[in-house]
């Protein structure tokens, strides 16, 4: 449909039906059609080349449907800053937005609202929305805020008026889906109207990034400006996302959008610190800029504070990363969808399957602002900030009234942040235990139950080989007839005490298996003291061990008492195969006849071997254990939130 | 809503593969030592006595009496209530 502007008189095309806003190219007026006819409502002021260099024109190809970039809206966000969205229209008929959203793309579709969808009174950061379907899926608000349309070129899909607020509530999953609610739509009576799509790259749908995915040198591509406060030099090493910046001579906290206006003044200057503005650093295989620095801290209840670093930055093809340093102790972090953390109650969260406790929640301020930053940051912002953790993995969320932001971490050696930043040297500043710091000797407890468990298989492994086979078994009569009674044989028995000597039957042993020998008295109220000798028939070699066996009992204050007992065993080791037979001396004060039970059994579990075992392995386990214990109670030491194993929290002091 | 189409991957938790400390491996590595002792020594019927311990005569079934066990050579077993 051809027609001509109303202000110009330029020449104008409505190439599809469900557009109706065509913006004159040549005087920049909104002309909306209708079955009224033409009308310009409003001109807006000239639009900058899009910052991701794209145009209209553009084509590219999505679900199989090939698309051209029909239109661009450029916003405002309430807070300041702009982003575009573009008016793209599928060869299969549809319609669709490809937009920024935190630095990444996403493409989103006009969907019909199906259930009643939440008044934007009704939502919140966190909040979480079941949308689409069927199935439906749930999805959780990043951010419910306000923007102004403030600039456009070619066709959109629909009327509005230059400059005036609308609400949005843009929500995500961690799998991808987004979602965009516009509240202020014309026609819409402030009801929600449901955009639904995914994250996407430019190149994913074969549109040149001309400047987003282009590789950059942030020092060359800098942008020279002077203070307006001091006149010192300033150079802004990311230009195209900063929205401000800080004079690295006064202080001055300048805007960028515009004519550099001051946003504040601080006097602060930046602490000392081993990581410069500026420098390069590699994190992931990805080469960063150290953009701006935040000094922040938190505020506890009972008064105490803690203060650490966070370090933006920015790298063209990744967008924002955080580098955070408390006490010495680094965490590289990255951006995640509000959706893609998952609540499982107050204290703990789970993403990608990991499952992180909480370690701190408290409020968290500016306090010093260096460097450049793409949102107008002001030293005393406050959010909500918690942590939680699974070392050495972190999970933070800052959480203000419009937006929650989560950033996922891990933690950084010294080592690994002197290779990052191709330092020299770095000195190892830390101090105490990090949140997320990992174990110096992780894997404890792996090795620990890996060992346990070996040991527990082969012990059921031996018990249930050991053949426990009976090779003899003989009674023998504590009588004159076994007692000693050579004065010269007696050596130097005490007197009253009498000497048996017994010898059993032969038996085969197979000289690979250990070889048990049972003997049972019945004692009552004496000893016995046996010395025994295993002697191999052939060669006259002995083994021999010597063991007493006592028993006494009685009652004491009408209580029944008794100790000891009237049998013992003792295992030899194996020795030589063939007959053997045993020698069995007897000592006992001892004067009644008495019957000696004897049992030799060949293969038998050694119990012996079990303890001895038991405790080589429970003793460095204990150890190792112990300071595994050791290291997490002095990291939970600086938590609300302790385990109760850990004992009780201590303070956050700085 | 947009199904089947790859996202771009978000970052994911990815924890960089660490060795175990040297203390672990010393610890894993003593465990194992324990361990095998232990299985082979119950294999092979070791025994915590120090072997042979002497040679006693033939004649010992003869004379009971005249091959005297270790508790003997001096005063005898003065144990006991």
């Amino acid at each position: 449909m051809k027609l001509f502007c109303p202000s110009c008189g330029a020449a104008l095309e409505f190439r599809y039906d469900d557009s109706f806003v065509r913006v004159c190219p040549a005087c920049r007026s909104a002309i909306v059609r209708s079955d009224r006819g033409i009308d310009s409502f409003g001109q807006f002021a000239d639009l900058p080349p899009a910052g991701s260099g794209l145009s209209l024109g553009d084509s590219g190809r999505f679900q199989g449907s090939s698309f051209l970039l029909e239109g661009r809206a450029s916003y405002r966000h309430v807070a300041g800053g702009t982003w575009e969205e573009w008016y793209l229209k599928l060869s299969d008929g549809r319609w669709a937005w490809l937009s920024q959203a935190a630095g990444e793309w996403v493409i989103t579709f006009p969907s019909a609202a199906g259930d009643a969808l939440p008044t934007y009174e009704r939502l919140a950061p966190g909040a979480q929305v079941a949308v689409g379907g069927p199935p439906p899926r749930i999805l959780t608000v990043g951010e419910c805020n306000q923007a102004a349309l403030i600039g456009a070129e070619g066709e959109l899909p629909f009327t509005f008026t230059p400059g005036a607020q609308h609400r949005y509530a843009d929500l995500s999953d961690g799998e991808g889906r987004f979602a965009t609610l516009d509240y202020d739509e014309p026609g819409h009576d402030g009801a929600a109207t449901l955009y639904l799509g995914r994250r996407v790259t430019l190149s994913g749908l074969g549109l040149v990034a001309r400047v987003i995915d282009a590789p950059e040198q942030p020092s060359r591509a800098g942008r020279r400006l002077g203070c307006p406060h001091c006149g010192g030099s300033l150079t802004l090493r990311v230009p195209d996302k900063s929205l401000c910046v800080t004079c690295e001579y006064c202080g001055s906290l300048l805007d960028c959008e515009g004519d550099l206006a001051i946003l504040s003044t601080q006097a602060e200057r930046a602490p000392a610190s081993p990581i410069a503005l500026g420098a390069a650093a590699t994190f992931e295989g990805t080469r960063y800029v150290v953009s701006g620095r935040l000094r922040r801290e938190a505020s506890y209840d009972e008064g105490s504070t803690f203060a650490w670093d966070e370090y933006l930055l920015y790298a063209p093809a990744a967008g924002y990363r955080w580098l955070s340093c408390a006490r010495g102790h680094y965490t590289f972090m990255s951006p995640l969808p509000a959706g893609a953390v998952k609540d499982a109650n107050a204290n703990q969260v789970t993403c990608d399957g990991t499952r992180f406790r909480l370690f701190d929640r408290a409020e968290a301020e500016v306090r010093g602002v260096w460097g450049e930053f793409y949102w107008k940051v002001q030293v005393g912002e406050r959010v909500l900030a918690r942590d939680f953790i699974a070392p050495p993995a972190l999970l933070s969320s800052e959480q203000s009234e419009r937006e929650l932001h989560w950033t996922l971490g891990v933690y950084q050696s010294p080592a690994q942040i002197q290779a990052a930043f191709d330092m020299k040297e770095l000195r190892d500043e830390r101090s105490g235990v990090a949140a997320n710091q990992p174990c110096p000797h992780r894997g404890a407890f792996g090795a620990v139950a890996l060992l346990a468990v070996a040991f527990l298989l082969c012990t059921i492994i031996r018990v249930s080989l050991a053949d426990a086979r009976q090779v003899d078994a003989e009674r023998f009569e504590l009588d004159s007839s076994a007692r000693v009674t050579r004065t010269a044989d007696l050596g130097g028995l005490a007197a009253g005490h009498s000497l048996y000597v017994f010898f059993s039957r032969e038996f085969e042993l197979s000289g690979s298996k250990n070889v048990e020998v049972g003997l049972e008295l019945p004692l009552q109220n004496s000893w016995a003291y046996f010395t025994v000798d295993l002697v191999h028939e052939a060669s006259g070699e002995l083994k021999s061990f010597g063991r007493e066996l006592s028993h006494y009992s009685g009652t004491e204050s009408g209580e029944r008492w008794s100790e000891g007992g009237t049998q013992l065993s003792h295992v030899l080791g194996a020795g030589r195969s063939g007959r053997h037979l045993l020698r069995i001396e007897v000592q006992t004060p001892e004067a009644s006849r008495r019957a000696l039970s004897l049992v030799v059994t060949e293969d038998v579990f050694p119990w012996s071997h079990f303890t001895t075992a038991l405790l080589a392995l429970a003793i460095p386990s204990a150890l190792l254990l112990f300071y595994r214990w050791m290291f997490e109670r002095a990291r939970w030491s600086e938590s609300d939130y302790a385990p109760a194993h850990y004992g009780s929290s201590g303070g956050n002091d700085d | 809503m947009i199904e089947g189409e790859p996202a771009i991957e978000r970052p994911r938790l990815k924890l960089p593969k660490q060795r175990a400390s040297w203390l672990v491996r010393a610890y894993g590595l003593f465990g194992s030592v324990v361990l095998a002792l232990y299985v082979l020594g119950g294999f092979w019927g070791w025994g915590f006595d120090a072997g042979e311990k002497d040679v006693v005569p033939q004649s010992v079934r003869q004379a009971p009496g005249g091959y005297r066990g270790y508790a003997l050579w001096h005063s005898g077993y003065q144990g006991g209530k």
